[in-house]
């Protein structure tokens, strides 16, 4: 034993608390608690390292600039996400198409195959990894966005929806449509057969 | 589909979808590959490759810093 004690885990609506009391250090914790998953986020909704976190940087910026406006009707990281989309998709609009950026670290084929038990399995899954990872990039950023947060970050509906300001409905219409055009994109080998009927 | 996927249809509704599944062989191949593409979706989640190495928290904290610290100057200056 070393001797030293873990600090329990201090849910976000304390430390939210706190921090709308001008408690900076709170506000701090959330950072170091959030920044990380948010960036990833905002990397697979198509911004490039520097921007992702600039635009982190910038919606805890403007999170503790309007914390006395977060009225806790959603979650905190449902309202930071909200913020760091809003951002991420402005800054992707002022850019032409061909500039959507995102670094796959995509293994060499050679590699997958010499790696551990079912090497065939384990190169279906790199390229299929990288397939999405292309194909994502190619879907324009309205429905990029819904499919990120649902299916990548993994957000319930109702939160992926109050991120982008869309009612369920119109939610679920978008990522239905980017569920399908990624399928439209990807080549169905790589899919694998169905099970027979 | 998408919402029998994401366990959103009541019993009703799922039942009708595996009950057309099951004697269509488009629509099967159609769930199967929309399956696919879900679960490779959550690997980006779960994959240790996906994290940001090393960590951006600490940037990110440290140029929060330095913006809030623009925020205290400026209100001395008023």
């Amino acid at each position: 034993m070393s001797g030293t004690s873990e600090r329990p885990r201090v849910d976000d609506d304390v430390l939210v608390a706190r921090a709308r009391d001008g408690d900076m250090a709170a506000f701090e914790d959330l950072v170091m608690r959030h920044a990380d998953r948010l960036y990833a986020a905002l990397r697979r909704f198509g911004l490039d390292e520097d921007e992702a976190q600039e635009v982190a940087q910038e919606t805890f910026v403007r999170a503790w600039r309007s914390l006395s406006r977060f009225e806790g009707r959603s979650m905190f990281f449902t309202w930071l996400y909200r913020i760091g989309f809003n951002e991420a998709q402005r800054r992707l609009g002022r850019r032409r198409p061909a500039g959507i950026v995102i670094s796959t670290e995509v293994q060499p084929i050679d590699e997958l195959a010499d790696e551990g038990p079912e090497p065939g399995a384990r190169l279906e899954r790199g390229e299929l990894r990288a397939a999405l990872a292309d194909a994502l990039r190619e879907l324009p950023p309205t429905l990029r966005a819904p499919v990120v947060l649902r299916d990548v970050e993994g957000l319930s509906t109702h939160e992926a929806a109050s991120v982008l300001d869309l009612g369920e409905a119109a939610f679920k219409s978008r990522l239905h449509r980017g569920r399908m055009a990624l399928r439209d994109l990807i080549d169905g080998t790589l899919l694998g057969p169905p099970e027979p009927g | 589909m998408s919402d029998y996927l994401d366990g959103e249809l009541g019993a009703g509704g799922r039942d009708r979808i595996e009950s057309h599944v099951h004697d269509c062989p488009k629509c099967r191949e159609l769930l199967h590959g929309l399956t696919s593409i879900l679960r490779g979706l959550a690997r980006f989640r779960e994959d240790p490759e996906e994290r940001p190495e090393p960590t951006v928290a600490p940037k990110v904290l440290a140029g929060l810093r330095e913006e809030l610290g623009k925020d205290a100057g400026d209100e001395r200056d008023v």
